[in-house]
């Protein structure tokens, strides 16, 4: 999967990072 | 539908302490802060709009540079006796001339904008204890806050620059889950 990640702050919570335009899974491009 | 009519108010509007703002309970007991808009009615068609998500932070010094490098600044600051807020707003939504105002002027401005703001409360003297630590809602039985979110062109570049300030990631096999539930 491309486009998506999970980062942590300073206390722990969580920070999604998610790729402008879209999410891709495979060949499957999730708007 | 009235938001009164089915919502228990923690603090209700239009007390003495505290005029143009609320808080309410939503279906899991989430504060909802509802503030009164610095604007004339009707200027933003919507009754509601999302302003802010409010984030109790152990280390203020630490979370500002985080957000910082995650595109945001900070637009106004309010210092009490035992906490501060920081409200921080993506630099590219920001076409405010906020560096030129005093923090009234700020808070009449901020309350214009349609786009939300992150709020950073700081108890003071959180910083200084070892031991102090904020549940961030993800542990296994104290569930509850899940996540913010950020839209980047390149989330691999955007990773290696998190990486780089020493903050770890989620392991991905919640991105498995997702991707089953999209078969």
């Amino acid at each position: 999967m491309k486009g998506l990640a999970f980062a942590y702050d300073p206390d722990g919570y969580a920070v999604e990072i998610i790729k402008r335009g879209g999410i891709e899974f495979g060949d499957k491009k999730i708007l | 539908m009235h938001l009164r009519h089915f919502t228990i108010f923690l603090l209700p509007p239009k007390t003495d302490r505290m005029k143009g703002l609320a808080f309410a309970y939503d279906p899991d007991g989430y504060w909802v802060e509802i503030v009164k808009r610095r604007c004339d009615a009707g200027t933003i068609p919507n009754y509601f709009n999302f302003s802010q998500t409010m984030l109790r932070v152990k280390d203020v010094t630490k979370s500002i540079s985080f957000y910082e490098a995650l595109g945001m600044e900070v637009v106004l600051e309010r210092n009490f006796d035992d906490f501060s807020l920081y409200f921080m707003a993506s630099s590219a939504n920001n076409n405010l001339n906020l560096s030129s105002m005093n923090d009234n002027e700020k808070m009449e401005a901020l309350g214009r904008q349609f786009g939300p703001v992150l709020e950073l409360t700081h108890n003071h003297g959180t910083e200084n204890d070892d031991d102090f630590k904020y549940y961030n809602g993800n542990e296994e039985d104290r569930q509850g806050f899940g996540h913010t979110g950020f839209l980047v062109d390149d989330v691999y570049a955007a990773c290696d620059s998190i990486r780089e300030m020493g903050y770890g990631f989620k392991k991905v096999r919640v991105y498995k889950a997702a991707a089953v539930l999209l078969l």
